[in-house]
């Protein structure tokens, strides 16, 4: 049952991060202005992501250690994100002043859109991969391996 | 990473970005309350053009005291700020529009483009190519550079390498900072400013001046058969409220250009049109004009285009109370597609009709009209949450009250209206006479028209609901609201408006522009809102009366 379970969970992180990745590519994409920091960026974080997931999926021993690395890079990304909204936000703050409570509310749904993708995720899977570390005597589900 | 190794991080991450957006609130923000200027620009302005300037620090109303000039604005800088960077983003939302202006240092020479400069370029609130897509700027750099530029001898691209741009808060000397109280005397005032606009820019061949810019003289080229309807219903409206002869005049030759030049066969019908396609609106908003007319006595011999009229709006209603609103004259056969507007302006032209003429088949087309606009698919759960521009809907519905009180309709007009106050604009600190606007979100200008329209549907539906005796909070609130947004409206209406910016301020006075830096006046900016204005100063005369 333990090693059933985290089967899935690794498997279940290997298909968020695909799932993030998508989410932040085609963002990315969408983007009117093609700014080659940004896009870059957003390239080595989907690469970040999608290659964890990879491994996590082909090579099981290195599952752990693989999804790691893409929460890191999620979360960084993240971060990122989060950070640059926040500046903007103060940026117009310092120039246009107090929007009211409409723009309270506009910046308040933008971010609610945003931070379970992009801070919540990662931080879950960061937890939960350094659980699984951390108690190095469990048994671990290899695909192939006899019963 | 573990749970504390992570709190640490999100610890300091929070510290760090907490402290950069502080202190760029600090590095960028100014006070535009300060009472006393730092220094004070005086310009001298005539025939729309800036011809003087100059920038003391004391003793400003002396200047310029013996110019020639037929206008001397005196513009005072009551704070300042930096400007980070001439990146075309950043640029473009340094400044508040309509208070910031910007003053440029380049070698030792320095310009200063103040807000009406601005207001007069145009290039405030505008909408720039960004890539593949368009986005709303407080202010077009392009523009405002080659002003600048001018000034001190430079192109704009060796203002943006070379320039030091600061951001000037500048106060308006004598402008009104809040908007005016709403009074029975300020509305028709208001109101009357609103149809002497509109009798101005009708010409003698019925034709209306579409769409003049004050700022710029410049003149639109488009023109709009509903609109004309519309905007001759309001002079037709506001010209039987005074018994004012010049509005009267107005109103009858543009409703004479219509019978003449656009009433034309749509298959065995009348109806409104120019060109193979006739639309709905065009017909039903001059039904509701020749109505007016016909009522206030002005055009009595408007009884026949009327009936031939209501035959073609008649003819183009579903069975479900639904219209079809195109009609393709080549194949004589209407086009069953339905745009905005079009089913609330035929249900009221056909009810006001209904109540000029007695004519009751018109009156249950209004009312299954009406039923069909507020009975959403059972599926579609938004309805409940957005709408859409539903003014007609709900003068339809007001109109219908006395007798076939549609409770739905009242409730839907109610609705709308706590979800537009809940989201009118207050408490913008760059702009407090912005408060009650309820279109633009809280950084773009807030458009006149879509507080205009909303209002009118507000008034509607305040008099349904007084009629109606609902509760009297409700009525309470929506009545606080409608005043709040029509003392906005009133603030911003063109009496006479920064005149000095205007090559002929007389033809404009009056004029309800787009924005309140976008100094266009299309005609039904003026009919939306002087609607919303008579109407509401016909309750408050009729509660006085009673």
């Amino acid at each position: 049952m333990a090693i059933a379970t985290r089967g899935r969970l690794e498997l279940g992180f290997a298909l968020g991060n695909l799932v993030s990745a998508l989410l932040i590519g085609l963002s990315g994409h969408a983007l009117p202005v093609r700014y080659f920091l940004a896009d870059a960026l957003v390239v080595l974080t989907v690469l970040a992501a999608v290659g964890s997931s990879a491994v996590a999926l082909f090579r099981p021993d290195r599952a752990l250690m693989a999804l790691r690395v893409g929460a890191l890079a999620l979360l960084a990304f993240g971060l990122l994100v989060i950070a640059a909204a926040a500046l903007g936000v103060a940026y117009l703050y310092g120039t246009q002043g107090d929007f009211g409570r409409g723009g309270l509310v506009i910046m308040v749904l933008v971010l609610l859109l945003a931070v379970p993708y992009l801070f919540v995720y990662p931080v879950v899977a960061l937890l939960a991969i350094h659980r699984r570390l951390a108690d190095p005597g469990a048994p671990r589900e290899v695909r192939g391996a006899s019963p | 990473m573990s749970l504390r190794g992570l709190l640490r991080l999100a610890r300091l991450y929070l510290v760090v970005l907490l402290s950069l957006c502080l202190a760029l609130i600090v590095h960028l923000g100014v006070n535009p309350a300060a009472s006393s200027p730092q220094r004070s620009i005086v310009s001298g302005w005539s025939g729309g053009v800036r011809n003087e300037r100059v920038i003391v620090t004391e003793g400003a109303e002396r200047v310029l005291k013996d110019s020639r000039e037929s206008s001397v604005v005196i513009e005072d800088v009551v704070d300042e700020g930096p400007v980070l960077t001439t990146s075309p983003l950043l640029f473009g939302w340094a400044f508040a529009p309509g208070r910031d202006g910007v003053e440029v240092r380049y070698r030792g020479r320095v310009a200063v483009a103040t807000p009406d400069d601005i207001v007069k370029l145009g290039a405030y609130d505008r909408w720039l190519p960004l890539g593949t897509t368009e986005l709303r700027f407080a202010i077009a750099e392009e523009p405002v550079l080659r002003l600048l530029g001018r000034d001190v001898g430079a192109t704009p691209d060796e203002l943006r390498h070379e320039g030091e741009f600061r951001r000037l808060v500048i106060r308006k000397r004598g402008a009104p900072l809040r908007p005016p109280e709403v009074t029975k005397e300020r509305l028709r005032q208001a109101v009357i400013a609103a149809g002497q606009y509109l009798a101005r820019a009708v010409g003698p061949d019925g034709r209306y001046r579409y769409e003049p810019d004050a700022a710029s003289g410049s003149e639109s080229p488009d023109y709009n058969w509903p609109r004309h309807s519309g905007a001759t219903w309001y002079l037709a409206d506001v010209a039987a409220y005074t018994r004012n002869p010049v509005l009267a005049s107005a109103a009858t030759r543009a409703t004479r250009h219509l019978l003449d030049h656009t009433l034309i066969d749509c298959g065995p019908y009348r109806c409104i049109a120019e060109g193979d396609v006739a639309d709905l609106g065009s017909s039903a908003l001059a039904l509701l004009a020749f109505v007016e007319l016909y009522e206030a006595g002005f055009m009595p011999e408007l009884l026949d285009p009327m009936r031939e009229l209501v035959r073609f709006l008649l003819a183009m209603q579903r069975p479900d109370g639904e219209f079809m609103h195109r009609y393709d004259r080549a194949e004589k056969r209407p086009i069953d597609v339905q745009l905005l507007y079009y089913t609330g302006e035929a249900s009221l032209a056909l009810e006001r009709f209904s109540r000029a003429t007695k004519d009751e088949k018109s009156h249950v087309a209004a009312r299954r009209a009406l039923e069909r606009l507020v009975d959403p698919p059972f599926w579609y759960v938004g309805w409940r949450y957005f709408w859409g521009s539903e003014h007609w809907t709900c003068h339809a519905m007001n109109a219908l009250w006395s007798r076939a009180p549609n409770h739905a309709a009242l409730r839907f007009c109610l609705d709308w209206q706590e979800s537009v106050r809940d989201l009118a604009i207050r408490g913008r600190a760059a702009a407090p006479a912005f408060d009650g606007a309820t279109s633009g979100g809280p950084l773009v200008m807030p458009q006149l028209v879509g507080s205009s329209s909303r209002m009118e549907a507000a008034v509607s539906t305040l008099d349904a609901a007084k009629r109606a005796h609902i509760d009297p909070r409700e009525i309470e609130l929506l009545e606080a609201g409608l005043r709040e947004s029509l003392a906005f409206l009133m603030h911003f209406q063109l009496r006479p408006g920064p005149r000095h910016l205007m090559p002929s301020p007389a033809l404009m006075n009056g004029g309800f522009p787009m924005t309140p830096t976008d100094l266009r006046v299309r005609i039904d900016y003026p009919q939306h809102a002087g609607t919303a204005l008579l109407h509401y100063l016909r309750l408050l005369e009729s509660a006085e009366r009673h």
